[in-house]
């Protein structure tokens, strides 16, 4: 056949796009279930790393679904408001902590990165209450965009509902060895101890300040040099989630 | 015997050139002048540099024997999106697969990954090699220009690495700066260029240069 005909041109380009698509859409399929779970895990990995009960680099993502089984006593999500929309304390049987797959609501599903484009007041926002040894911590989940790409934490409030006791960020794409150091301890660290507010008890959020520029603070934390815009957008982050996560926290007492 | 003599031995001195002329007088980076993007982008630490030099030698070794397998199927019209769609195919077949069952790879491959596929240094390999060789010597070229293309990442991220975050491969070597302990306490400062694209085409230039004066072959008249 001659290859330079319109004809087999065509046919060569169907049948490689049916093959090609083809191979893509069975292995997309079959490797999702997998996929899932790996993220699944992970979101239950993070959420244990930022109650700072074990140290971060004990926690392995496969065994993490078990660590979070045993403490995490109970999911809340509340609106903008500080309503809450969703507890597994009044959702579920006494001592059941399933996660319930069908409920959007549910603290579990509840997803800030999915959610970025949703008007601030339209947002929800997830918190998970973590026991252990008679020790409450309140892991708090936000979202927000990095200079690339979204970037994400988990934060860990004490009973106050004010001191951090651990922290944990993520990104999705951001420049390596530059703005990805917010995953990497030397960023992360520093939130453990900061407050929420001030020595009043009126709320201050925790301000990422360019590094070496000030004398940190019980609010304050040092940003990324090279790295400007990514810490700009975990400080833009955590203003808009963690002031919402105080009024809930302070107002209630869980 | 008599079957030695006509069939080509598989590291002929032929062959062997495939793989060492990318490593020197013809290489990838610095004399064709391919897959300079991603030496300046993911050279800031050599564990991530490595990362993608190995993924960018898997894809270039495979996608030249599936070209070179089909070079003389593919209508010339079109072999340009042929290769592109190969290429594109291979490369979300890995992400998929790392995905699934290394996740914590995935994760760190999941920006370089995607970066392969506009790699010009693999298109370029398949327009003007695989399409006119047989699949095993195909292979080889692929081998040799992914070790160049390696091998100048791999020198680019060393400096890179060492003046803009004073470790290597993640290990601190001049001490610690947050610390200052080490050369840190003599007043040495990590150099934040180094760490941001521009520094790469300095080094990597610096790198043309060197190769250029030492051999006159590589020096236009």
């Amino acid at each position: 056949m001659n290859k330079e005909s319109n004809l087999y041109t065509i046919i060569f380009a169907t049948i490689m796009v049916i093959i090609v698509g083809g191979t893509l859409a069975y292995l997309s399929t079959a490797l999702k279930p997998a996929q899932q779970a790996n993220i699944q895990n992970e979101k239950k990995q993070n959420i244990i790393q930022a109650t700072g009960f074990m140290d971060k680099d004990k926690v392995v993502r496969d065994e993490s679904a078990e660590h979070f089984k045993n403490f995490v006593t109970r999911r809340i999500t509340v609106d903008f408001d500080g309503n809450v929309v969703f507890d597994s304390k009044g959702e579920l049987a006494e001592g059941s902590e399933e996660i319930l797959k069908d409920n959007e609501k549910d603290a579990f599903n509840v997803n800030p990165r999915a959610q970025y484009r949703s008007d601030d007041k339209d947002k929800l926002f997830p918190i998970f209450v973590c026991e252990n040894e008679g020790k409450k911590v309140f892991v708090v989940s936000c979202s927000g965009k990095g200079l690339w790409d979204d970037v994400w934490g988990y934060i860990g409030i004490g009973a106050d509902g004010n001191s951090v006791v651990a922290a944990k960020f993520d990104h999705k794409g951001e420049t390596a060895g530059l703005g990805s150091i917010i995953n990497e301890a030397k960023f992360q660290n520093q939130f453990e101890g900061k407050k929420l507010a001030d020595a009043n008890g009126i709320y201050k959020g925790i301000q990422i300040v360019k590094p070496g520029s000030q004398e940190l603070n019980d609010n304050t934390v040092d940003g990324l040099s090279g790295a400007t815009f990514t810490a700009a957008g975990v400080k833009d982050m955590l203003s808009v989630y963690l002031e919402v996560y105080f009024n809930y926290l302070t107002k209630n007492k869980i | 015997m008599s079957e030695v003599k006509v069939k080509e031995p598989l590291f002929s001195a032929k062959n062997k050139k495939l793989i060492s002329d990318p490593l020197s007088d013809d290489n990838p980076v610095t004399i064709q002048v391919l897959g300079i993007c991603s030496a300046l982008a993911v050279t800031v630490q050599m564990k991530g540099a490595m990362v993608m030099s190995v993924a960018v030698i898997a894809v270039l070794i495979i996608g030249n024997v599936l070209v070179s397998l089909m070079r003389n199927i593919i209508p010339p019209r079109i072999r340009i999106i042929v290769q592109l769609v190969v290429v594109a195919a291979l490369v979300i077949i890995v992400d998929q697969v790392l995905q699934a069952f290394v996740y914590d790879a995935s994760k760190t491959l999941s920006v370089f990954v995607g970066l392969i596929i506009t790699n010009c240094i693999i298109m370029g390999r398949l327009e003007a090699f695989a399409l006119g060789n047989k699949p095993w010597a195909s292979a080889l070229d692929g081998l040799g220009n992914g070790l160049g293309y390696g091998l100048i990442l791999f020198i680019v991220s060393f400096f890179k690495e060492l003046f803009g975050a004073g470790t290597l491969f993640g290990i601190q070597v001049f001490g610690d700066s947050a610390e200052g302990t080490g050369l840190y306490a003599m007043g040495y400062e990590n150099n934040g260029m180094m760490l941001l694209p521009p520094s790469s085409l300095v080094i990597v230039a610096i790198i043309i240069w060197v190769q250029k004066a030492r051999n006159p072959k590589l020096q236009e008249a």
